[in-house]
């Protein structure tokens, strides 16, 4: 409730500097008011809980709380409010009639009424005798304050039995059959004095690898110190593809594959009043383990002599990252300013294994396929904004950003032959070089509200250039058969650049009464140039040589108008239509060895992805009880390609013939047809009651322009799921909760004779149920059972499983 | 993970007022203040708001309580008001618990249900870490320049699949989501097509006269008997789908 130095008349108070000297030395003040106006001090004890914080909140701390307090006078702890703001002392303890407070509440300083208008109701004359008393009584303030500690810990037990298959299992529910144990949830606060508190939160989770920890410590109007730890495991399952008519017709690595994935992090920022924001940062990204890859190997049944690829694959990652993070934010004469400089130097080894050639009832496969790959970069880059509210109805905002990454390779392939051990290799590739540069500016501008119009405009351009370049050893033969290899020191190179300009605008019209109309676009240009080539070193008319020039062009444009409306508090209905299409044109000159138009690269003129969407979703509350929803979804999508010609040799005359393989031009080549039903109900039939539910129906189906080839069935099926939770409060201290998820998936495909079917079918349910009590204040414990089951139909059950959960916890909170 | 998410639920608080039943949006003992009380402490936050992608919903005019505005994912701000403010005290943050978001949008919370999703309802991630709830582009991580860059998003933990490479593969220009479903996906490595329908789709072409009944070829080169055997990116063959730095034809 501080004023304005410009809209105070003040007049000095010497007996209150010999009182209060810290005040003096600074511009104590109090206008110079008619005391006499005031409403008399209430004539009984004031309790400070019952009588003074209800007027605080509802009155003073909108504006004067712990977060960015008006005149940074704060009247949530006793020290901040006998402190005073920039304005000087607000509060005189034993003489309410000499505070200012008491007089900006009474309306006595000409322009100071507290609250302001808009801000809250005006103080009644007994609140403001409440306040004088409570004021005369010394500012009794029995709570909050300093060095409060405020705490909550959680320890928890649990256990999981999964029967089936315990690989699939902990890949789908993220924590593994046993026992757990730690902290669920854990965090505190210490307000060591009303500017200063440091806190941390976190979990620690033995048995699932889950670990996170947060400490800050942070002082107003000086600055933060922040400090974090996660990790998380991630887990795969290590069976490959499925063949029924295989025997065994899966196969398992038996591997233990997980990945730990987690990050340290560190910030520390100065948040002077009046000064720039500044926070510096160091942030530490780590990924370690071995995941499966859908890389699946060549299995071949020597009886039929049918090869599908199914045989599982998996790649150990190291993936690190130091990050280095400079911010810096600062107001001037309006203008918001900011830039934020990102540096980062990542470094990624991975080892891949791939089966490449494996025979039933062998005791492995005769063929594995080695991979090693070294990446690392260092990258630099640096986003420039500002942003200025100009007027009431004009806000503009631009940036630029810039970006440069430097970067080198390795790359090894070879071929590991049983049961000899031999290990051949096949290619290679090391001091590849990678750069790339990007700069991207921005500029916006929103206009209104004006007469129910409000409106907005942005531009983005975006250049990119990228150059790649290597000396590598090829090879061109059959993986499986060293015989064949042919080690070819070829240097491979590219370059390419993009230009790309987005431009979006939009609308809102919101004067009809209870609807928002809205009409947004965005089209994009992008032109494309790049040079790739594929040169033997040395000369030689080698399967290598390659040389690509293209130039594309690209136009984007994307539609979209709709409607809210919501006449009653009962009912709302919106709906939108969305159209957006982008078109690729090909300009390739290419020359490979071998045939002319010689089929890809440079093989692809012309791509064009068009979509239709219609959304709508009807909210619909019958009763207070009872909230429906119902909505409606329907994406369509053609896909279309135009090809160069290919050459081909005619059979019959040994000529080569322009389009024998391909007349190229324009095809089909794909048609995705999608719909999404759902409807929700949430029931509150009694405080005591809380229940939620969601269907979903979802079908869905893409053909492309092969499936007329009986291996190449079309995708298609469907997809529902239920989410229903419930929550019943037994008595005040004792709560139950129920859960129950489904979702089927029937994406199964019929072409085993022809191909190898990859849709999906399963069945996927989990129930939930658990209690908590409240024993006394701050003391809690919950109880948790989960059930599990998921059935894979499409993997003759291979991947089922069933699990069972338990888990205990007990809360403990301080206050 | 997500039992103990749920068991967290259990264990949050105690009605003083008589046995009431959790749920999403209660915070004990508040009500809705209206869109001018937040404005007017974040103010940054709601001045592009109404030319958001939820501006597109959120009207001051509208009147399905509880659906509108900025308490519809914050909960009932009075609390949070009357205490002055302050990070998660009386407010909820949908940027930390998505079910806020899941009310609306429903589809995306049967997604995330699917067996694989990305993990949000284990609490490893948010929907803030890819979508700008406020900002004028839904598609963009919050902060930043105003409109998305290409695949900016998934970049950020996605970094092996995005790097460059010398022979990118193009289809990267269309974005990540030409293949992949971000949310929940039925498909190993959230593929919204887990077979060559998905590469077909693009790599398609009119088959010339030298080709055979039934037979398919992809360029010049016959793929009938590959495409039986399996998907595009299997068996040793196109396997670098996201890009390679030997090979034009991201064979390895």
């Amino acid at each position: 409730m501080q004023s304005e130095p410009s809209q105070r008349r003040t007049t000095s108070h010497q007996w209150v500097a010999a009182l209060i000297p810290v005040a003096c030395s600074l511009q104590l003040a109090a206008a110079e008011v008619d005391v006499g106006k005031l409403p008399p001090p209430a004539g009984r004890r004031i309790d400070f809980a019952r009588d003074i914080r209800p007027i605080l909140e509802k009155s003073c701390l909108r504006c004067h709380g712990p977060e960015r307090p008006k005149s940074h006078f704060r009247l949530d702890n006793r020290v901040s409010a006998l402190k005073g703001g920039e304005n000087g002392v607000d509060i005189i303890p034993g003489h309410s009639e000499r505070s200012p407070l008491i007089h900006n509440v009474a309306g006595l300083v000409e322009d100071m009424l507290m609250p302001p208008a808009g801000k809250g109701e005006r103080l009644t004359a007994e609140q403001i005798g409440v306040l004088r008393a409570w004021i005369d009584q010394g500012v009794a303030w029995p709570e909050g304050g300093t060095n409060t500690l405020r705490f909550s810990f959680t320890p928890m037990v649990g256990w999981m039995h999964v029967s089936g298959d315990a690989s699939k299992a902990r890949e789908l529910l993220w924590q593994r059959a046993g026992a757990a144990g730690g902290a669920q949830e854990f965090h505190f606060r210490q307000q060591v004095d009303p500017d200063t508190a440091v806190t941390g939160a976190g979990h620690v989770v033995f048995g699932q690898d889950d670990y996170k920890l947060t400490l800050a410590v942070e002082r107003n109007d000086v600055g933060f110190g922040r400090f974090g730890f996660e990790t998380y495991r991630k887990y795969f399952d290590d069976t490959g593809g499925y063949y029924a008519p295989f025997s065994p017709a899966a196969f398992d690595l038996n591997q233990d594959l997980y990945e730990d994935i987690g990050r340290i992090w560190t910030d520390f920022g100065l948040t002077l009043p009046d000064r720039p924001r500044v926070v510096v940062g160091y942030e530490y990204d780590f990924r370690n383990g071995t995941e499966s890859l859908l890389q699946w190997g060549a299995v071949t049944d020597p009886g039929s002599g049918a090869t599908k690829n199914i045989y599982p694959a998996y790649q150990n990652v190291n993936e690190h990252a130091h990050v280095i993070k400079v911010e810096v934010t600062h107001e001037i004469r309006g203008v918001q300013l900011e830039d934020a400089f990102r540096g980062e130097f990542y470094h990624l080894d991975t080892h891949q294994v791939n089966d490449l050639s494996y025979s039933l009832g062998s005791s492995g496969p005769a063929a594995t396929g080695l991979i090693d790959q070294g990446y690392r970069h260092a990258q630099a880059n640096n986003t420039f904004s500002l942003q200025k509210q100009v007027n009431p109805w004009l806000f503009l905002s631009g940036g630029y950003f810039y970006n440069r990454l430097q970067g080198d390779a390795a790359f090894s392939q070879s071929t590991l032959l049983m049961p000899t051990g031999g290990l051949f290799p096949y290619a290679s590739g090391s001091d590849i070089v990678l750069a790339e540069e990007t700069h991207v500016f921005n500029a916006n501008a929103q206009l209104g509200p004006w007469a129910g119009w409000t409106g907005f405009a942005g531009v983005q351009s975006e250049w990119d250039n990228q150059h790649g370049f290597g000396s590598v050893q090829t090879d061109d033969a059959d993986p499986t058969d060293p015989t064949t290899f042919l080690i070819q020191p070829t240097v491979v190179s590219s370059d390419w650049g993009t230009f790309r300009n987005e431009e979006d605008f939009g609308l809102r019209y919101t004067r009809i009464p209870d609807m928002v109309l809205f009409a947004d676009t965005r089209f994009q240009q992008e032109s494309f140039g790049e040079l790739e080539e594929t040169q033997p070193e040395g000369g030689g008319l080698l399967p290598h040589e390659f040389v690509q020039n293209t130039v594309a062009v690209s136009d984007l444009k994307e539609y979209r108008i709709g409607f809210d409306v919501s006449p009653w508090q009962r009912l709302g209905l919106n709906a939108q239509y969305l159209r957006h299409e982008r078109r690729t044109d090909y300009n390739n000159f290419v020359t490979a060895f071998g045939l002319p138009n010689a089929g890809y690269p440079g093989f692809i003129t012309g791509r064009e992805i068009r979509t239709d969407e219609v959304d709508t979703k009807l909210s619909v509350r019958p009763a207070a009880w009872l909230t429906t929803t119902l909505s409606y979804r329907l994406v369509a999508t053609d896909y279309r390609t135009a090809t160069s010609p290919v050459t081909g040799f005619d059979p019959a005359t040994g000529m080569l013939v322009p389009g024998f393989t391909s007349p190229g031009g324009w095809v089909f080549a794909g048609k995705y047809r999608g719909q999404v039903y759902s409807a929700s109900a949430v029931l509150t039939p009694w405080r005591r009651v809380y229940l939620s539910s969601t269907f979903t129906y979802q079908p869905s189906r893409i053909r492309t322009a092969d499936n007329s080839d009986p291996s190449m069935a079309p995708y298609r099926g469907d997809v529902y799921s239920v989410i229903t939770s419930g929550n019943y409060a037994l008595t005040t201290t004792t709560s139950l909760r129920a859960a129950y998820s489904f979702s089927h998936a029937g994406y199964g495909q019929g072409n085993t004779a022809d191909g190898l079917p990859l849709g999906m079918v399963y069945d996927w349910q989990t129930v939930q149920a658990g209690a908590k009590r409240q024993f006394h204040k701050g003391v809690a414990i919950g109880l948790q059972y989960a059930f599990y089951r998921y059935a894979e139909a499409s993997s003759g059950g291979l991947n089922n499983f069933t699990a069972h959960a338990v888990f205990a916890m007990f809360t403990k909170q301080l206050p | 993970m997500a039992v103990m998410g749920v068991a967290t639920a259990l264990v949050s608080s105690c009605s003083s007022v008589g046995p009431v039943a959790e749920s999403p949006l209660r915070i004990e003992g508040a009500t809705y203040v209206g869109n001018q009380a937040c404005a007017e402490c974040h103010a940054d936050l709601c001045r592009t708001f109404p030319v958001s992608a939820h501006g597109r919903i959120h009207g001051a005019g509208l009147k399905f309580s509880g659906g509108s505005g900025c308490e519809s994912c914050h909960g009932p701000g009075s609390r949070h008001v009357a205490a002055g403010g302050g990070r998660g005290k009386f407010i909820l943050n949908p940027g930390v618990d998505p079910e806020a978001c899941f009310r609306c949008h429903l589809e995306v919370h049967a997604q995330f249900d699917l067996p694989q999703h990305h993990p949000l309802p284990e609490g490893k991630m948010n929907c803030v870490q890819c979508h700008d709830p406020h900002g004028r582009d839904i598609m963009k991580p919050a902060g930043g320049l105003a409109m998305a860059r290409l695949n900016q998003s998934c970049a950020q933990c996605h970094r092996p699949e995005t790097k460059p490479a010398v022979f990118e593969h193009p289809a990267l220009r269309e974005g990540c989501l030409i293949c992949h479903e971000p949310h929940g996906s039925v498909n190993l490595k959230m593929l919204v097509e887990p077979d060559p329908n998905l590469c077909l789709k693009c790599h398609a072409q009119e088959q010339g006269p030298g080709v055979r009944p039934g037979e398919i070829f992809i360029g010049k080169v016959p793929h009938t008997a590959f495409l039986r055997q399996g998907t595009c990116w299997s068996a040793g063959c196109h396997t670098a789908v996201h890009g390679s730095n030997m090979d034009r034809l991201l064979r390895y």
